[in-house]
């Protein structure tokens, strides 16, 4: 009876049952089978007013909803063009650091691909990049940037895991570059293959790029050095940007008016916030019913008898992460599946925080992955292309993006070099 | 169900009117405590210490404030039938099922909404004789009134969207 009733959910949910009740409902059948009262479930809710940490959700999902609006979009591409423009296949690479940029600060939901991809493809296309090149490369980079803060899939991962939230920032910055990197030498290596036509440097439009962009770029990397030097907590950081924000939009750009604009802003902002942690609590729910049943220790016991050694453990975390990064959203794969494997992994002595990085790199590439990750759908609708053709246009691009993951996942080092030298 | 509907409409603009008075809270009292601090903590003024606790009780409240504007996010994210799923069947199903699909779907989110209402309900009112002071003496339940009034929220836009798709499906079989 239980048996088939947790099918049935399953089934449910693949049909399309929004994931929170989805959710819910494990954690009621859960406890209804282990004999636990249901309030155990409105307790584990509410911790969600409890955590200092998950204050810098909200914050961050409004700075990032304040800074697509207006032309911040428009600045940033001009300001990378005479930056990187002149540099064989520099479109490219303009297309690759705005697309990571504007993922970071509106926090990897999709967005990117809807707000950069109407200004970047015709752009590419005049300067006669191939069209399934301009394709994948748009695609692709709707995930990149991830690892950057004020990323909210790093500070999701933080909370569920435990691990700390500054020390993850820190170490997505390596691996983050690479995975952003990667992809631009490809379209350097294209660029001078096709010897495509490219301006010269100049240093009038770098500076009047600059000008545009010098109130917007730094955000980010304030962000980053407030965090590295131990000024701000994330938290801290994000009420700040917040404000910072606010003065730009309002008072130097006019872009937003306070009465006209800002309450849509704030909705939309918030309702993005809301489908996220509600997902968080049902989650936090279902944790407590899985720890209280001991699940995650079973599968420790039934792994452990399977796997061999960290290498083995690393390469099907690999693997499982793919698929569920092509079947589900990122926020939702941290939530359900993050409690589930870190008992595994500790006890093989992966760092959570490196596994954190490696986490966010896998569902990165699930984005993108045939047949039904998420970036092909937005590209496909964006772009007007049929999703066959997407398939094949972020091939060269998935394949890039596998090898960097491998890099990430096999050398430790290279995600916890930074944060060991945080004063703590 | 006009009346509903026109309902469905007064509480959405309630809700977003709470989101921006609960946001601006938060935006404020936050940005408010990094400043103090960091004056305290940098600048070792006395004075901003003694004014941060003479605000120690926003502290809680902007956490408490999370847990409300994320129930009424959620809420209007139900009312717009955009909450996060998985959805791998909507290509393969024959067109011809979708709303028989949905229907399914509606009905069992009513029902696990309708769940969580009355367990949240429960909890509530078991702490409101037993629970502890939250800030400013206030009791504990207060901030813990948003969790059966957000899922009768939910529970409420499921409802509505349960009986649409009903009407749909008695319609399509009419013509």
């Amino acid at each position: 009876m239980i048996l088939a009733m947790a099918i049935a959910l399953i089934i449910l949910i693949i049909l399309g049952l929004p994931l929170f009740i989805g959710i819910l409902a494990a954690a009621m059948l859960g406890f209804y089978v282990s004999q636990v009262q249901l309030t155990a479930i409105p307790i584990e809710i509410f911790r969600l007013a409890n955590a200092p940490a998950l204050l810098a959700i909200p914050l961050f999902t409004f700075a990032g909803y304040l800074l697509s609006e207006g032309n911040t979009s428009a600045r940033l591409v001009r300001f990378s063009r005479s930056l990187f423009g002149w540099i064989p296949g520099g479109l490219g690479v303009v297309a690759l650091v705005s697309c990571a940029f504007f993922t970071a600060i509106t926090g990897a939901t999709g967005i990117t691909i809807i707000a950069l991809g109407g200004l970047l493809f015709p752009a590419l296309i005049s300067e006669r990049y191939e069209e399934n090149f301009s394709l994948g490369l748009l695609t692709t980079s709707g995930s990149l940037g991830l690892h950057f803060p004020p990323s909210l899939p790093i500070i999701l991962y933080g909370f569920v895991s435990g691990a700390n939230i500054e020390k993850l920032f820190m170490a997505g910055l390596l691996p983050g570059i690479l995975m952003v990197g990667v992809p631009c030498l490809f379209s350097v290596y294209m660029g001078k293959k096709w010897r495509l036509e490219r301006p010269s440097f100049s240093a009038r439009q770098f500076l009047s790029g600059l000008k545009g962009a010098a109130w917007e770029f730094p955000i980010p990397l304030l962000i980053i050095a407030g965090i590295y030097s131990g000024i701000a907590t994330a938290t801290e950081a994000a009420a700040l940007t917040v404000a910072y924000i606010l003065f730009l939009k309002t008072i130097i750009f006019h872009e937003i008016s306070l009465l006209k604009d800002l309450p849509r802003i704030m909705k939309e902002s918030m309702k993005m916030v809301g489908g996220i942690m509600i997902i968080l609590g049902a989650a936090l729910g279902f944790t407590s019913y899985l720890i209280d049943a001991f699940i995650p220790m079973k599968i420790l016991k039934l792994m452990e008898g399977i796997i061999g050694s960290k290498i083995v453990l690393l390469l099907m975390l690999n693997l499982f992460l793919i698929l569920v990064g092509c079947m589900m959203d990122i926020f939702s794969a941290i939530l359900v599946v993050v409690p589930l494997i870190v008992p595994l992994t500790s006890r093989f002595g992966i760092d959570p925080v490196h596994l954190g990085i490696i986490f966010l790199a896998n569902l990165c590439i699930g984005y993108n992955t045939p047949p039904v990750g998420l970036n092909l759908f937005i590209g496909s609708s964006r772009f007007e292309r049929p999703i066959v053709q997407l398939y094949k246009a972020t091939l060269p691009f998935l394949l890039l993006l596998l090898l960097t993951l491998a890099l990430i996942t096999y050398w430790p080092a290279l995600s916890l070099f930074l944060p060991a030298l945080m004063k703590s | 169900m006009k009346s509903i509907r026109s309902l469905d409409k007064v509480i959405a603009r309630c809700e977003g009117w709470l989101i921006i008075l609960f946001l601006w809270l938060m935006v404020v009292l936050t940005f408010i405590q990094v400043c103090l601090r960091g004056l305290y903590t940098h600048g070792h003024l006395q004075w901003a210490n003694i004014a941060l606790g003479h605000i120690d009780w926003s502290v809680p409240l902007v956490r408490l404030l999370v847990l409300w504007l994320t129930f009424l996010g959620a809420s209007l994210v139900t009312g717009e039938k955009k909450h996060i799923k998985i959805d791998l069947f909507s290509t393969i199903i024959p067109p011809k099922w979708l709303p028989v699909r949905d229907l399914l779907l509606s009905v069992v989110c009513v029902g696990i909404s309708a769940i969580m209402l009355k367990v949240c309900v429960g909890y509530v009112s078991m702490e409101k004789e037993f629970g502890g002071r939250l800030f400013l003496s206030l009791p504990d339940w207060i901030g813990q009134l948003i969790l059966p009034v957000g899922f009768t929220l939910i529970c409420f836009r499921f409802i509505l969207r349960t009986i649409d798709q009903g009407l749909e499906i008695v319609r399509g079989i009419h013509t």
